[in-house]
């Protein structure tokens, strides 16, 4: 950009404001100056060009401190296998009848990195559509999961984060809990035609955090695909894992060069599956309890 | 010092936006005059500019057209820049885009034609992606009706790229945000109180007249050849846009929108319609300008003048 930005108008400023009052009141000094560490292509106003603004996120990263810190006691392991720069694609189990296993993600990747890094959770198309929803979603980085998409985030060096699982995971039903359900390969295509590593990560407490009892099939709030029916009004004060696998380079696993043959294709998200059931599975054993 | 070769032929939209883009293909060295063609006689902007010559001819008329550009005083024009906004009484009809089209591959001396299109003919929906490259979808169903014959001109001039002997351009501009030239945002900033959809907030990209200038100059001068998004400097979404401008922006549940402004239309008599534009205010989308920036240097440079809109 040449010309001078122009000048913020008065209710960017005011909600600057308000943003920063609010993470001085609610996160640690400490915290509060690593957020300053945070960079993003700026389009000019601020936002970036998917509609991410800072300001958002840092309000919603006061928001969302208390619920990961002291209602849902969230504990990171691994996560220093998150590279500092460049793209890197992070799958992970999705449960829990509402994305809060996102959030939480989100955030972990936030506070785990320095600098802080944003992670671009790669939300279903319906999901703009929704209102309120998909405009709060894209001002704290998600972004719709098309393939042009998910390429200007990589080219950009982003780190995206996908649910292979899509809806089948987080609709699933209790007694399917850490069972993956319905494995997308759009991550491995990707990953393979780019070359960008894959890390799998486990999240435990998700699947138990708002069990369904049913869900209703023909009603579509605000376009949602359907209405859920959990078991208790709010979210369950589960305990968070979050574990962090070994990075896997598709390229080199599968023996492929850019191949992204539908077999090749297969085969890598045969791999990526394996390596995330693995990482379940051991945090499942390490774990001492859902509430504790 | 290269001594000045190209001549170049101007369909020219209104002034001061003529002149603006006579300056910049003049600025080139290259350019040794350009001759301002318009449709309507008392519209010779640009007139005053040395080296600019000042034409004027019947754009839906064959022999009109043939006549001027066969002329011997226009034998030298290498260079077609079709230029015309969107809504003009000179509209870019796809007749009258066909018809200089096939006259330019005709005269042996022009080797580039550049036509000025609109990015409004891409398709707008949740589930497309968040930035509009040059092989997105196109939706003609929702067009809004100003632009309709501009929709034409740019398929009559697609369908020639890579079988045409001339060096076709095609330029889809993000929709120009200035009182030069007033089009659908602009309409809808025009009022004091702006209507948008509760609950939805999306990412638009406007132009400034100084970057639709210098993508056109770029363009003409330029060597490469084929469809290139043009994005502006401000992108930012619906609300931040209203307040720039400095309206107030009222949000509305999205189905009351469309019988709200149709009604204002027809109390007030104002052009902006909702129901064709709709998509926009609820899933903007946001042009992607990687391949106007590497193959024809266009970078956004200058931002809208927001204060400068509605400035009595």
């Amino acid at each position: 950009m040449t010309a001078a930005a122009p000048e913020r108008p008065t209710n960017q400023r005011l909600r600057h404001r308000v943003a920063r009052w609010l993470a001085q009141r609610l996160l640690s000094p400490a915290e509060f100056e690593r957020f300053g560490e945070f960079r993003y292509e700026d389009a000019g106003h601020g936002y970036d060009v998917f509609g991410m603004h800072p300001d958002w996120m840092i309000a919603a990263r006061a928001v969302a401190d208390p619920l990961y810190r002291y209602y849902f006691r969230v504990s990171s392991y691994g996560s220093e296998v998150i590279p500092k720069m460049g793209p890197a694609i992070l799958i992970a189990n999705h449960a829990g009848t509402l994305p809060l296993d996102a959030a939480l993600l989100w955030y972990d990747i936030l506070m785990h990195t320095r600098p802080p890094r944003l992670a671009r959770c790669i939300v279903d198309r319906f999901v703009p559509e929704l209102p309120f929803v998909g405009v709060l979603f894209s001002r704290l980085g998600a972004v719709s999961g098309t393939r042009s998409n998910l390429q200007r985030l990589i080219e950009a060096g982003e780190l995206c984060v996908i649910f292979p699982e899509g809806l089948a995971g987080i609709g699933k039903k209790f007694s399917q809990r850490y069972q993956l359900q319905g494995w997308r390969v759009g991550h491995a295509e990707t990953a393979l035609k780019y070359g960008v590593p894959v890390i799998p990560v486990a999240i435990i407490g998700s699947e138990e955090q708002w069990p369904q009892v049913g869900r209703i099939e023909c009603m579509h709030p605000f376009g949602a695909p359907y209405l859920p029916l959990p078991a208790t009004p709010v979210p369950l004060p589960v305990h968070y894992r979050i574990h962090y696998g070994a990075a896997i380079d598709l390229r080199q696993s599968c023996g492929q060069s850019a191949d992204v043959s539908t077999e090749s294709v297969e085969r890598a998200a045969v791999l990526t599956r394996a390596a995330l059931e693995q990482l379940i599975a051991d945090g499942l054993r390490a774990r001492s309890g859902v509430f504790r | 010092m290269m001594t000045p070769q190209r001549a170049v032929w101007l369909s020219a939209p209104a002034a001061p936006l003529d002149r603006m883009i006579c300056e910049a293909l003049l600025a080139d060295d290259r350019v040794r005059r350009v001759v301002c063609v318009y449709g309507e006689q008392d519209a010779f902007g640009a007139g005053q500019l040395a080296r600019v010559q000042c034409e004027r001819a019947d754009f839906s008329s064959y022999r009109s057209l043939r006549g001027l550009l066969s002329s011997q005083a226009l034998r030298d024009v290498d260079t077609v820049v079709h230029a015309i906004e969107a809504g003009s009484k000179l509209a870019t009809t796809a007749e009258s885009t066909r018809l200089l089209l096939h006259l330019s591959e005709e005269q042996a001396s022009i080797k580039r034609f550049v036509l000025r299109s609109f990015a409004t003919l891409y398709r707008l929906d949740s589930r497309e992606p968040a930035l509009i490259d040059e092989q997105h979808a196109l939706d003609l169903t929702h067009v809004p009706a100003q632009f309709q014959p501009c929709a034409e001109a740019d398929f009559t001039v697609c369908e020639r790229i890579g079988s045409s002997r001339l060096q076709l351009t095609v330029l889809r501009c993000a929709e120009v945000l200035s009182p030069l030239e007033r089009g659908p945002l602009y309409g809808y900033l025009s009022s004091r109180v702006c209507l948008r959809p509760l609950g939805y907030d999306p990412m638009l990209n406007v132009l400034s007249p100084e970057d639709l200038v210098q993508a056109i100059g770029r363009a003409a001068h330029g060597d490469a050849a084929g469809v290139f998004n043009i994005p502006g400097f401000d992108t930012l979404p619906l609300s931040e846009l209203i307040y720039s401008a400095g309206r107030i922006a009222l949000p509305i549940p999205g189905p009351a929108l469309a019988p709200l402004y149709a009604l204002r239309k027809l109390l007030t008599q104002r052009e902006f319609q909702y129901a064709s534009d709709q998509a926009r205010f609820h899933h903007g989308a946001v042009l992607d300008g990687s391949k106007a920036r590497h193959l024809l240097g266009y970078v956004p440079a200058q931002p809208v003048r927001f204060d400068q809109l509605f400035a009595r």
